[in-house]
């Protein structure tokens, strides 16, 4: 493990050097015999002469999108905005989860807990409110409500389709204020195709990825995996600390970040026949999350608590084209989630660990799911009327100490059907309604109206849905009773319920080497029966109660130019969110906040490098909250810019990749939060600063695919 | 692969020196009540907290009545004087106007107060035990109180059980004597004699008077009333208190000037600063400096809190 940046080091300069000559071997394997260097095999164009390159490529590569449509479609016929991260773009950020790749959007903010992980927000909504699915299936597992994005590796990720807004027809609850649907690769024309890939980060990251695919016929066998490791990181750590020897148990021991080991692995078996497909997909995920406490008592005793999370995913899929262009969509998952919280008592006289037997110490906690969905829908082209008929069923269950009886079951059966309507060829209505019967709670009849009008290159799209969130089973059956707190779940909740209105229009437009892309988009969120904890009658018995409002609005626009070998992407927003304050102080009812992007992508051809630089400024947070005696004080998380920059070469004919880079090369940490929101429940204080980034850093990452036709 | 995290190398453990370390458990939910004698470096004796409602000075010139704050008890005055009439219907603003003991013990800021004048009528909740369960409401009245006792008119206040006519003997040697209202309302024994212990580790109530003065269990450490004072400093480290710097100390009575403080709450477990240094003044003109070191007994459960002294 030492050794290991030596031998990066060596490889990339081993391959850089010798990757000016041509390497006889190899070009036999190369189908053009006409080339004869190595390098000129991705410059195609350059030697055709025509100098359409890369902008021609770019502007008409149909980007296909299947969340909540009748059939895949390209993003510029679907109803809904739908915002596309290809696996180009994951490649180019060198991103290794879902957090990662997120942390580039607008509107989108993320918040980082060194033991829960990493959570979002999308349009000032937090993280309950958004819907996580891996080719349509749910995510489970969340903890106060949100999912770990850095859960969610991309080693098998083809794309990542993003539906800002309720979605909530199609998929029910918490798909509120968007929608991620993480799409896994799923075909492959070669006979065999092997991969690796390997990064290694300097603040102590070392991530490696593999893949193997064998295609024969009607079958396809696609098994992907690795492991990603965190060795943990605190202010003033040197970067390219490489000292994996045994050092003394002192407070050197305590991280910031927490070190963190996952292990995974999927496999999917496709059967191809005729115009029907049959996949069976199963994945398996382990973290270990470590976190060990400052040593006290003379520095002879220490606090450390463990946190393992395991998931086992299994899926079973069937799509099918009838004649007629009819489909016919049918999906069966099965999510199991396990999350154990262990504490020890560490004696570091002796380094023996005990398990320790306070309330709370060792928890686990289950959660499992039974879903399915079924979708038939006609997609005929040019038609007036097109339409789709729907089923959604979520069996889940939740146990773990907190829960009332340990373990709670609830039950969602729902039916949506929605249709396309075109009168004229250029505009398409589309409403759609959900019905569904819940066990635990009464669930709500759910509306939704998207219209797009299309006219040459302008593309106009307004959209009105309701969303919901359903009450969690914490919610519904908290149980917490202490001598200092007393609270219970409320098992008579209301979902919560937002109106939803979205607008935008895009323009897209190809003048000689030059391509443009301009959208804007505005939105706004009316949030009511906002479930939240309060107190119930004398002392200190809370519950949840629906008594929460809350609206969020914003506007955005982005810019893309591409000209020749230069990419260049702008975009900002401005989102303003609800005081609650302002309904009985004086304060003012929003809050805004700007965000700014700008990505630019250049290659340099002829020497085959390309160089990428993400960037996202996001602007402070100001806001209003009652301090503990029940003033009017503001608060405010303070704005900060994240910056990526990378340079990526290929050789041997794209077998060999190699991308070297900096990220986060503004050095944020941490974030100052004034005035933090005093939660006049109890007398635990809140911090003042946010953790939000681990410091400028330096990766390296090396890629190696082989492929056999 | 096996895991690449650093192996880690044990440290040596501490040389305590001349300082004596001693620790007593509570029990994970503090439900002891223990009183330590530092002259003898052992513990005294215990009591479940349970084990009592009331405490009635036992001085011959004593009169006030202190509340089991451990359970978080609290009383109101309802300004009658007619026992029988006194029900659940009087509970009504017991939220709003009820009283609670000090946390400094000082015997003039005591919820009941100075009941001798008026013959009125309190209501008292007995708080909750150990397991967070609601004890429910007591009323009773103070009859007389003299050198030898008192006699106080008690019972449970939904008149679900009779009430009962009882007299307290005192018994000057203790600070105070004890009623329960368990097992038919009986006068029960709790202290020891108060020449016998030093301090005590219980929970008890503090008052947030920064947060709008909101009553908050804590658990922590008191003193002995009896010529017993105490006082905290922070600035400098243990090893540097002595005789001569316990001399410049400007001591208090307040029984809780240890208190609770000594560790901090995350949310999840507590840590104990170990430069909270205490010096205690006690009886026979005796000092002890003492601080902190642990909460947390050999097998990691907490309500045990350890700390280390030494007679100056």
């Amino acid at each position: 493990m030492k050794n290991k940046l030596l031998i990066y080091g060596c490889v990339a300069v081993y391959v850089l050097f010798f990757s000016g000559t041509a390497n006889p071997v190899l070009a036999k394997e190369k189908k053009d015999k006409n080339n004869t260097s190595v390098l000129a095999t991705g410059k195609d164009s350059e030697a055709d002469g025509n100098h359409t390159n890369v902008t021609k490529k770019e502007f008409n590569i149909r980007e296909v999108v299947v969340t909540g449509q009748y059939a895949p479609g390209s993003t510029e016929n679907a109803v809904q905005k739908i915002k596309l991260i290809d696996s180009k773009k994951i490649q180019a950020m060198s991103a290794q989860n879902l957090r990662d790749v997120l942390s580039n959007e607008l509107n989108i903010r993320l918040s980082q807990d060194n033991v829960l992980g990493s959570s979002l927000n999308i349009q000032g909504i937090g993280g309950e409110g958004v819907k996580i699915l891996v080719d349509g299936v749910p995510v489970i597992g969340r903890q106060n409500g949100n999912v770990d994005l850095s859960q969610i590796t991309l080693g098998n990720v083809e794309r990542i389709e993003i539906v800002e807004g309720p979605m909530a027809v199609n998929y029910g609850t918490d798909a509120l204020a968007g929608t991620i649907n993480i799409i896994t690769r799923k075909t492959q024309k070669q006979t065999w195709d092997a991969g690796l890939s390997t990064y290694y980060e300097s603040i102590g990251t070392y991530n490696i990825n593999g893949r193997l695919g064998l295609h024969s016929g009607n079958h396809t066998i696609l098994l992907s995996g690795g492991r990603h490791f965190f060795d943990g990181w605190r202010d003033n750590e040197k970067p390219f600390a490489l000292s994996f020897r045994a050092r003394q148990a002192d407070s050197n021991r305590v991280f910031q970040w927490k070190p963190k080991e996952q292990y995974f692995t999927n496999l999917q078996y496709i059967y191809q026949v005729g115009k029907t497909s049959f996949t069976y997909k199963g994945d398996y995920f382990n973290e270990l999350i470590t976190n060990l406490g400052t040593p006290y008592a003379y520095g002879e005793k220490a606090s450390d608590d463990a946190y393992r999370t395991i998931r086992i995913d299994n899926a079973l899929f069937m799509t099918t084209k009838l004649a007629g262009d009819k489909n016919l969509n049918v999906q069966v998952a099965y999510n199991d989630y396990k999350r154990i919280s262990n504490t020890y008592l560490s004696d570091l006289t002796t380094l023996h660990k005990t398990l320790t037997d306070n309330a709370g110490d060792q928890d686990t906690s289950l959660f499992h799911q039974w879903s399915s969905r079924g979708t038939y829908s006609t997609s005929k082209a040019n038609a007036t009327f097109n339409y789709e008929l729907g089923y959604d069923i979520n069996l889940e269950d939740a146990s773990g100490i907190r829960i009332k009886n340990t373990k709670q079951v609830m039950g969602d059966y729902a039916g949506f059907a929605s249709a396309e309507y075109r009168p004229v060829a250029q505009l398409t209505i589309r409403p759609g309604v959900r019905y569904a019967y819940n066990t635990a709670y009464s669930a709500p009849l759910i509306p939704s109206v998207n219209v797009r009008y299309k006219l040459n290159n302008v593309t106009l799209r307004a959209s009105f849905a309701r969303g919901f969130r359903a009450p969690s089973l914490k919610e519904l059956y908290f149980d917490f009773h202490d001598s200092n707190h007393d609270i219970n779940g409320n098992q008579a909740l209301k979902p919560e319920y937002s109106n939803s209105y979205n607008v935008s229009a895009g323009y897209a437009r190809r003048v000689d080497d030059y391509g443009y892309k301009i959208d804007a988009s505005g939105f706004y969120n009316d949030m009511y029966d906002r479930i939240e904890l309060a107190q119930t009658g004398a002392g200190a018995q809370y519950t949840y109660v629906n008594i929460g409002r809350y609206k969020t609005l914003g506007v955005q626009a982005n810019i893309e130019m591409m000209h020749k070998n230069v990419k260049i992407l702008l975009g900002g927003s401005y989102a303003g969110r609800y005081n609650n304050l302002s309904g009985t102080s004086g304060v003012s009812a929003f809050s805004y906040s700007p965000e700014l992007r700008c990505n630019v992508s250049y290659q340099f051809t002829r020497a085959g490098v390309s160089v990428n630089f993400f960037y996202k400024y996001n602007g402070s947070l100001p806001g209003f909250a009652l301090d503990e005696k029940g003033n009017v004080t503001t608060t405010n998380i303070a704005a900060y810019s994240m910056g990526d920059i990378s340079v990526a070469r290929s050789f041997l004919n794209k077998r060999v990749n190699v991308t070297l880079g900096s990220k986060n090369i503004f050095d944020v940490k941490t974030l100052s939060t004034a005035g933090s929101v005093a939660d006049a429940s109890s007398p635990h204080s809140a911090g003042t600063s946010m953790p939000i980034g681990t410091g400028r850093s330096y990766f390296i990452r090396l890629d190696f695919n082989l492929n056999k036709q | 692969m096996s895991s690449c995290l650093p192996k880690e190398l044990p440290v040596p453990k501490h040389d305590a020196g001349n300082v004596l370390t001693a620790s007593v458990s509570m029990e994970a939910d503090y439900r002891w009540q223990v009183f330590y004698s530092l002259r003898s470096n052992t513990e005294v004796s215990r009591n479940l907290k349970t084990a009592w409602d009331l405490g009635f000075e036992a001085s011959t010139d004593g009169y006030h009545i202190v509340l089991n704050t451990s359970k978080s008890m609290f009383a109101m005055n309802t300004g009658k004087q007619d026992f029988d009439q006194v029900g659940m219907k009087d509970t009504t603003g017991f939220g709003l106007h009820k009283q609670w003991d000090t946390p400094s013990g000082n015997l003039d800021s005591t919820a009941i107060g100075d009941w001798r004048a008026a013959h009125d009528v309190y209501i008292v909740t007995r708080g909750y035990n150990e397991k967070g369960q609601a004890l429910g409401f007591v009323k009773l009245q103070l009859l007389a109180s003299d050198d030898s006792g008192y006699t106080i008119r008690c019972g449970v206040l939904d008149g679900s059980s009779a009430d009962k006519t009882i007299t307290i003997t005192k018994d000057a040697h203790y600070n105070f004597v004890f009623l329960s209202f368990d097992n038919g309302i009986v006068q029960v024994a709790i202290e020891p004699p108060k020449t016998a212990w030093d301090i005590e580790f219980t929970q008890y109530t503090h008052i947030y008077t920064d947060l709008g003065n909101m009553p908050y269990t804590v658990t922590g450490c008191l003193l002995n009333r009896y010529e017993t004072a105490g006082v905290y400093d922070s600035t400098v480290s243990f090893d540097a208190i002595n005789y001569d710097k316990a001399m410049t100390y400007t001591y208090t009575t307040a029984v809780n000037v240890i208190g609770f403080e000594w560790k901090t709450f995350n949310g999840t477990t507590y840590a104990v600063d170990m430069s909270h240094c205490y010096v205690v003044h006690a009886q026979n003109d005796l000092y002890y400096k003492l601080h902190f070191i642990d909460f947390y007994d050999a097998n990691g459960i907490k309500g045990a809190p350890k700390w280390e002294f030494q007679q100056l």
